[in-house]
């Protein structure tokens, strides 16, 4: 058992891997009621297409999604909740771009908890009959995603933004891709991806370590893996160039809104590594777009905006700036924001104030069981690693590191989507 | 945890003492009768006056202070609970022994009350500016709601039961009320606020003599008032069930069901009902509004029960396909009908009380979880969490199969999808 330290707030993680290869992280909260335990793959709705020794295969878009939802079956008359019922403790699971997360969430019986959890999702179950029941259900949650004018607005932007990315793609799939998922692919997608080395068990709350290892050798030592086929994602390299330059969402919207994004080669900034860059983006944008800056102050006294919310995203290759808006008066609205991108403002005491009170408040971090959960799962997804020195980081950043920055971020590749109000 | 009284001249300080947290949180809140122009007044005022001060003239400047608290949270919220209505200051603070500024616990506890009593109002009218800023939020959040199906038909629904009921007030109301608004009404508001009932919840592990003591020099200047207040509890109670259609543009059709729920007694109230609307459709994915509708019939993707304590209601939600409404009615009524013939047997009613207890001691992991029951036991009688887990125990099939002569069908509310192509 390896103790990784947060550096200056006493916080420590535990990390192990169980004989099977599964990576576990733990951090202990002595006076949690609750314990939030989360079995994640490494595998998400990017995935669809991948390697297993040179051989190609591609599955339907959505099957990361579907996998989560036909999972929680575990014979023909038993499904996660006949565990976990009985335990009161209440489950779920999710699916992003990049992983699947089961989820537990408990206050006693930690043992039964962790041997449910490790027994249902290693208890691969499908049927054709299962299969053909999901579809319905998943129809009615993709329709219910046309329902929300920011799920289109979102996908609409990442279409605009993205040539190869599969960000484009719904997480849950169209409705056409669902109705072509079979037994095979569902087969396919466990056999490669469930596997204990593609995994990692995250378990938050007022545990021991060293028994929440035990229980988890002594569980899956029960089990049978087969060895791990080491599969390769394959992903197209994605340009620098937007696919679209402007795209107009005509709906039945009440309040108009638009995503303003740029897009700009991540090369360019490769003095930083992805948590640097993300921290100096961070602090940019809020400085610049939040609530503490004059422009948006600006925009909502003179009724330009009425809500502006910026944020960025680095990926392999691209780095993205987005600032979401709402207006009545949309186009000066973007007009705006356009020009405050071109002219992105460092102001010296502001930067400092930002950087001082997040070093002040990193305690608060490891505060309660389930975000720390959460932010562990993005350490080990995003940078694949635990940051412990989040401490040292804010305190390198210097304004000249910012000003750097800035000087790398042009709206050169830009692309608008508006969603407008639809004329009847 | 160390419950504490402060008894004050115009207002009571109830604090707890836990060392569970690294936070500090306090409420103010203040309350009234709700009238329906009101709730809408009161929640313009409390954004208006988390937004800006004398002091700190906008919400710019008020952000700008609270990063140099350390990222200390600020804002007011509007809260309509059965006939009550409660305006609220919420600040969230790090606790002080993180920060080494020996004024931190004096600076951050004058805040709120700077903002509070200290408004921007100019003679008799509040700063229009701001006053703008927040009038144009609003009426956007008004619009916002008829793009979210769930929130259209749930208010429909709502209003179809009867229109001057409290229950059917929503706290954002309509564009007309809105427009109604004016800096010398809000002006108006804010002394009917000041004059309205007030207490404070403080939660943390500080000195709570000192903290009190603090709240005290900031808080002595109001008019000490002594109002009777309303029950809190509606009563709900319609002659006969009332069947309502209306068209949308939405891609799914969205069911609600309302019943009222009469002659309740203190202990179905605080527990039993919980056990019924957990079984019914409250709980998780084993209950029988989810099996019958999801499960067996792959009507929809989620369907919940939800208990309105105070409104003496519970309210059944689901979005389901427009041609399977009528099946989605007759297996709702099949539920409630498994429920009155006591089909449940006594292993799911301990997994019931098994989460129960599970929800009880989660919220004893959240500073807003312990101080909101902590409210409703000071001003309802709702016994502590510690006491109400004790209470679970004793709570018998019997009793909850009792409870089906208690409830009456009252509205179903069914908005249908259109017929264009969906995307909304």
């Amino acid at each position: 058992m390896e103790e990784i330290k947060i550096k200056g707030i006493d916080e420590v993680i535990y990390t192990t891997t169980s004989k099977d290869g599964l990576p576990i992280y733990i951090w202990k909260q002595e006076y949690a009621k609750s314990f939030y335990l989360s079995l994640n793959v490494n595998y998400g709705s990017l995935h669809t297409e991948f390697k297993i020794n040179n051989k190609k295969y591609q599955v339907p878009q959505g099957i990361a999604h579907f996998m989560e939802h036909i999972k929680f079956n575990i014979d023909k008359n038993t499904t996660a909740n006949d565990l976990f019922d009985p335990l009161g403790s209440d489950i779920n699971a999710f699916t992003t771009f990049r992983y699947t997360s089961y989820l537990v969430y408990g206050t006693s019986k930690l043992k039964e908890n962790i041997d449910s959890l490790l027994n249902y999702v290693y208890t691969p179950y499908f049927t054709k009959e299962m299969i053909k029941k999901e579809k319905g259900i998943i129809t009615s949650e993709i329709n219910m995603g046309y329902d929300q004018p920011y799920n289109r607005l979102y996908f609409a932007f990442n279409n605009a933004l993205y040539q190869k990315e599969k960000y484009r793609y719904l997480i849950t799939g169209e409705v056409d891709d669902i109705k072509k998922v079979d037994l095979d692919d569902i087969m396919l997608v466990y056999n490669t991806f469930y596997h204990p080395k593609n995994m990692f068990l995250v378990v938050t709350g007022n545990v021991n370590p060293y028994e929440i290892e035990k229980i988890v050798n002594d569980n899956l030592s029960k089990k049978e893996f087969s060895e791990y086929v080491n599969p390769v994602i394959i992903k197209g390299k994605e340009p620098k160039e937007v696919a679209e330059k402007y795209v107009l969402l005509n709906s039945n919207v009440e309040v108009e809104k638009a995503k303003i994004g740029i897009k700009i080669p991540k090369k360019n900034f490769k003095e930083f590594d992805d948590v640097e860059l993300n921290i100096i983006l961070n602090i940019i944008l809020s400085s610049n777009f939040g609530d503490s800056s004059d422009l948006k102050e600006e925009l909502l006294q003179n009724n330009i905006i009425t809500f502006l919310s910026p944020s960025r995203f680095v990926l392999d290759d691209v780095v993205v700036i987005d600032v979401t808006i709402e207006s009545e008066i949309l186009d000066e609205a973007i007009k705006r924001v356009v020009d405050a991108l071109n002219h992105l403002v460092v102001d010296e005491v502001d930067i400092k104030r930002k950087i001082n009170s997040a070093i002040a408040t990193l305690v608060l971090n490891y505060e309660d069981v389930e975000s720390v959960n959460n932010m562990l799962q993005n350490y080990l997804v995003y940078y694949h690693r635990i940051i412990p020195d989040l401490k040292d980081i804010y305190e390198s950043i210097t304004v000249d590191d910012i000003k750097r920055v800035v000087g790398q971020i042009s709206t050169e590749n830009i692309s608008i989507v508006t969603m407008k109000k639809e004329e009847y | 945890m160390e419950y504490k009284k402060f008894e004050y001249p115009s207002f009571n300080l109830y604090t707890v003492k836990t060392n569970r947290f690294k936070t500090c949180q306090m409420e103010i809140i203040f309350q009234s009768d709700a009238n329906k122009q009101d709730v809408m007044n009161k929640t313009f005022l409390a954004d208006l006056m988390s937004d800006c001060s004398k002091k700190y003239q906008s919400r710019k400047d008020v952000a700008r202070k609270l990063e140099e608290l350390y990222q200390a949270n600020f804002y007011g919220l509007t809260n309509k609970t059965g006939s009550r209505l409660m305006t609220s200051f919420v600040l969230e603070f790090l606790n002080p022994r993180y920060v080494n500024d020996k004024d931190y616990m004096l600076q951050v506890l004058a805040l709120p009350f700077e903002m509070i009593l200290n408004p921007r109002i100019e003679a008799g009218d509040f700063d229009i500016k701001n006053f703008n800023v927040v009038k144009n939020r609003m009426a956007l959040e008004i619009l916002s709601v008829s793009e979210n199906i769930s929130r259209v038909s749930l208010k429909k629904a709502l209003e179809k039961l009867d229109s001057n009921s409290p229950s059917s007030y929503g706290v954002l109301g309509s564009i007309s009320e809105l427009d109604k608004i004016t800096p010398k009404s809000l002006a108006e508001s804010y002394q009917d606020l000041m004059n309205s009932v007030c207490d404070i919840y403080l939660i943390g592990n500080i000195n709570m003599d000192e903290a009190a003591s603090i709240i005290a020099s900031n808080f002595n200047n109001r008019v000490v008032k002594t109002k009777e207040l309303a029950n809190m509890y509606v009563d709900n109670k319609v002659s006969k069930k009332k069947i309502y259609h209306e068209n949308s543009r939405f891609l799914e059709t969205n069911l609600v069901q309302i019943y009222s729920l009469d002659g309740l007694n203190e202990k179905e109230k605080n527990i039993t009902f919980h056990f019924y609307n957990y079984l019914l459709g409250g709980g998780g994915l084993n209950t029988k509004l989810y099996q019958l509708l999801r499960e067996k019939n792959s009507l929809c993707y989620g369907i919940k029960s939800a208990y309105l304590k105070y409104d003496n209601l519970l309210v059944i939600q689901t979005s389901i396909d427009k041609k399977d409404v009528k099946m989605a009615c007759k297996l709702i009524d099949q539920a409630f009908m498994e429920m009155k013939n006591g089909d449940f047997s006594e292993e799911d009613l301990e997994h019931a009380k098994e989460n129960f207890v599970f929800s009880l001691n989660l919220s004893l992991d959240n500073e807003s979880g312990i101080l909101n029951n902590y409210v409703f036991h000071i001003m309802d009688n709702l016994p502590l969490i510690e006491d109400r887990i004790k209470m679970i125990d004793d709570v018998t099939k019997e009793e909850i199969v009792k409870l089906s002569s208690k409830i009456k069908p009252s509205i179903t509310f069914v908005l249908e999808s259109g017929d264009n192509d969906g995307r909304n």
